[in-house]
């Protein structure tokens, strides 16, 4: 149990140690962009000193390493800053774009599993024939594929014949005709399917190569063969005795992944310009918001560490054998 | 993005009203591409409705103080009172104002305004509220209130003797004194008072939706604001003139065009203010939306770093080098394949909608590769082994251009200018940046011009003259100019035209400052990019595709078709 415990402690600081360094980088790499947000302002018009006394209001007149010893004071306390751009706690502008990606991040990453869950059981099932192939080599297809660029192809071939949204996350007229509480959910949903269904689309291979591996592992167990002679079906014997036993990885990876998928919503936000923590990101770049790009970046650096940690704890709790 | 001031509004009005006009195009060099005439125009008006639109650009700021983008002053257009406004003909009428004179000196403006007009709070709008505005960017105009500066440059003094009275004192005469009123909002002065704060700081941080919605007092008010969604402004009851047909607009943003057309082909949008010229042709076959081409101030250019401290490449502060690299851009080339043959080449910074301005003297300098290797031939610019030129200096002219990203098409017109040019023994590397870094990197470093070689960018015009002439000053540099450009005799001449009140003298000036920049070439001016939208057929009543953010009317005659 000690070296359990042990394990556990060196995990939590070395996650530590990571965020550290993601903070100190985040704010670094904003301020190598050139401009800042006074040239953002795009004020043609103001004069040089009305200029520096707007930089001095951001803070941005003093030097680097001063700024940064503020950063990590205010950081350390849990002030995250007030965003350039609309004078409001970062928090606050954070808060509403994270509703609205957790729930799209989570239907997307459904949508992955189901396919990859599916996909990866037929291609072992279906060891070395055409469907085996095709599954795995759709899923590569996919992952392979830029984001952006399914992203488009979904609107141009999806929404059009579907009558989905390409667009914001809900209906702005819905008030106008005084939909009820379903209609605005069903909207909603709506919303996020193009968006939900991109990321499927990308992630589902790395399920279906992970499910098949361990699906073929299992298959290959004395107890299968059992079930076999027990004459149980085949759709008994994956759904009660194969798959069941393979789903340890994937719960690894949906950990795993859940916080890159957090952070790569940038592309697929910015295309269907859902607003979410995506295009919070995309839009604070533009407009050199220092705070709000600290502060996203932090989350989604202690999300991705936080999620590794977790999926460090579990192979502790699945497998003891790794603290050796 | 540095170019989407003031003048940007034209090319959003352009696209967006040519997308809801329901006749052929009135706009000069402009066409319908599908015969919708006169069909939506003669069809029943229906009272009502939410007239939906799309657009890929979005509203920056709903605070006049900050935003700049088309959408934002299309927002203020319809919501706040201007004294003044474009008609379908392209004149001066009044919005508020009824009417007004000009003293003899031509230096005070007295403007008689609506009697009957209010804010969406039910507060009354009078002229007390147009001198407080007037006022507030006087006294902040060189710091938080530069953005509304420029709408009332030499003016000392704003006075309201009555309620329907203005007085608007100048320090001389100005020539352009109507179009600039035209874009100078009038706030409400019992919102904008309270927020002022120290030094103005208040005005950059006012959130004008605060209160839950806009306080407007134009034909609508701002009820939602949502810059990366949809916006709605809804009607005002307390509209100085006749109330628009519709109850609302919405306008909903979209961060590519092919989203937004799929929304449109779904029925979620009736009208898109911009279509891809690629996609053009295809849509104008739809018998179900109406695609209407319509002429424009946008204008792809290429700005030469002109500053004679320049440290590299000073080659390109040689004017015979400057003629060559004019002569070798194909444009007709990148009409055909960036625009697919919705644009026209130009040779100066104003199109025809800022006729009779626009120099047509100065002619499309002809695509002519041998006459430009012969230029640089005769001024002793050799290639070397590699086929690239050098200069005396021993310095190549391998150059690098700054490309800025989101302006459509500039990639395609970068890749046409490098093959171009590369027959001239000229290599040309893209540098691509964000708007901000773009600008940033043209002023470097710290403003003082020294390192760009060259840049692709776009121009937005607008119908007078005034501020495109502008950004070639000297003391735009830091301000406005992306070339470094500076010389003292267009600074005069600059100087001349804006007091001069004489039309035709005014013409004289403003065509010998751009001989003046045709000798000089800070800029290549490449090609005007034509307006192309599209409309449901359902929707009607707009008939003049150029004024929004330079009028009310537009959007107080659309209708639904019976």
């Amino acid at each position: 149990m000690r070296a359990g415990w042990s394990y556990v402690g060196r995990r939590a600081l070395f996650a530590l140690i990571t965020i550290f360094i993601a903070i100190s980088l985040n704010f670094v790499l904003f301020r190598l962009a050139p401009g800042d947000r006074t040239s953002a302002l795009r004020c043609q018009g103001c004069t040089q000193e009305f200029k520096q006394q707007l930089r001095a209001d951001f803070g941005l007149d003093k030097s680097v390493p001063e700024q940064y010893v503020i950063y990590l004071n205010q950081t350390v306390r849990g002030d995250f800053g007030r965003s350039f751009v609309t004078e409001q706690p970062v928090i606050s502008e954070l808060w509403q774009p994270i509703k609205n990606t957790l729930p799209m991040i989570l239907l997307g990453t459904i949508i992955s599993i189901m396919l990859g869950i599916t996909t990866g059981v037929i291609a072992a099932w279906r060891r070395n024939t055409l469907a085996d192939k095709g599954t795995v080599w759709g899923g590569l297809l996919f992952y392979s594929l830029p984001t952006q660029w399914l992203a488009l192809m979904l609107i141009l071939y999806l929404a059009g014949p579907l009558n989905l949204p390409t667009s914001d996350i809900a209906d702005p007229y819905l008030a106008y005709s005084n939909a009820g509480a379903w209609a605005e959910f069903v909207d909603r949903l709506k919303h996020m399917i193009l968006p939900a269904a991109t990321i499927g689309l990308v992630l589902f291979g790395e399920y279906t190569l992970i499910v098949r591996s361990s699906m073929l592992e299992a298959l290959g167990e004395d107890y299968i063969l059992t079930a076999r002679a027990k004459g149980l079906s085949n759709w008994e014997i994956i759904t009660q005795h194969a798959l069941r036993n393979s789903m340890l990885p994937i719960v690894t990876l949906v950990f795993l992944s859940l916080g890159f998928i957090f952070g790569g919503t940038i592309l697929i936000e910015t295309v269907f310009n859902y607003p979410g923590i995506g295009l919070q990101i995309y839009e604070s770049v533009g407009n050199r918001d220092y705070p709000v790009l600290q502060g996203a970046f932090l989350l989604l650096t202690v999300v991705i560490i936080l999620m590794n940690f977790l999926a460090d704890l579990l192979y502790f709790k699945l497998d003891p054998r790794v603290t050796e | 993005m540095r170019k989407r001031l003031l003048g940007i509004i034209l090319f959003g009005a352009v696209a967006l009203l040519a997308a809801c006009g329901g006749g052929e195009s009135t706009t000069p060099g402009g066409g319908g591409d599908n015969a919708a005439t006169g069909g939506a125009e003669t069809a029943a008006i229906k009272e009502g409705g939410i007239f939906r639109l799309g657009t890929t650009s979005n509203p920056d700021s709903i605070n006049p103080f900050v935003g700049f983008s088309a959408l934002s002053y299309i927002l203020w257009t319809e919501t706040y009172p201007t004294l003044v406004q474009y008609d379908t003909d392209y004149k001066i009428v009044g919005d508020w104002a009824d009417s007004w004179t000009t003293s003899s000196d031509g230096k005070v403006w007295t403007f008689k305004v609506k009697a009957n007009g209010k804010w969406s709070d039910g507060k009354p709008i009078t002229a007390a509220d147009a001198a407080f505005t007037g006022n507030l960017v006087l006294k902040y105009g060189e710091g938080p209130a530069a953005m509304m500066a420029p709408f009332i440059a030499h003016s000392t003094k704003f006075e309201a003797p009555d309620a329907t009275t203005l007085v608007i004192t100048y320090d001389e005469p100005v020539a352009n004194v109507l179009p600039q009123l035209q874009q100078f909002f009038i706030l409400p002065q019992h919102v904008v008072e309270p927020i002022i704060g120290d030094k103005g700081k208040g005005l950059k941080q006012w959130d004008p939706m605060s209160g839950g919605a806009q306080v407007g007092g134009g034909a609508f008010y701002v009820k939602t604001f949502e810059k990366k969604g949809t916006t709605i402004i809804e009607k005002n009851p307390g509209y100085y003139t006749t109330p628009p047909h519709v109850d609302a607009i919405g306008l909903t943003v979209y961060q590519n065009a092919d989203a937004m057309l799929a929304a449109l082909k779904g029925g979620q949008l009736d009208s898109v203010d911009t279509m891809p010229p690629t996609l053009a042709k295809q849509w104008s076959t739809d018998p179900n939306f109406t695609l209407q081409v319509g002429s424009s101030s946008f204008i792809y250019d290429i700005p030469i770093n002109s500053n004679q401290k320049k440290t590299d490449h000073r080659e390109l502060l040689d004017l015979k080098v400057r003629n060559a690299l004019d002569l070798a851009v194909d444009r007709n080339q990148i009409i055909e394949t960036v625009l697919n043959g919705y644009g026209t080449p130009v040779a100066t910074m104003f199109t025809d909608l800022s006729s009779p301005y626009n120099n047509t003297d100065i002619p499309i300098p002809p695509y002519d590769i041998a006459a430009a290797n012969k230029i640089l031939d005769d001024a002793g610019y050799a290639r070397g082994a590699d086929g690239i030129r050098v200069g005396p200096d021993g310095s190549k002219f391998d150059w690098e251009v700054i490309v800025p990203e989101n302006v459509e098409g500039i990639d395609r017109l970068f890749e046409i200018l490098k093959t171009s040019w590369a027959e001239l023994g000229i290599n040309i590397t893209a540098k691509k940046l964000d708007s901000t870094a773009a600008f940033e990197a043209i002023g470097a470093p710290d403003w003082k011009y020294l390192d760009f070689d060259l840049a692709i960018w776009d121009w937005v015009g607008y119908i007078d003259p005034d501020f495109m002439l502008s950004v070639l000053l000297c003391n735009q540099l830091g301000g406005w100019s992306d070339t470094g450009y500076c010389n003292p005799e267009y600074d005069k001449l600059y100087d001349e035209q804006g007091i001069t009140l004489d039309a035709e003298k005014r013409k004289a000036i403003v065509w010998e400052m751009q001989d003046i920049q045709s000798r000089d070439l800070p800029y290549l001016w490449v090609a005007q990019k034509q307006s192309i939208s599209a409309y449901s057929k359902n929707w009607g009543g707009l008939t003049e595709p150029f004024l929004l953010g330079m009028s009310k009317i537009p959007w107080d005659t659309i209708h639904q078709t019976g």
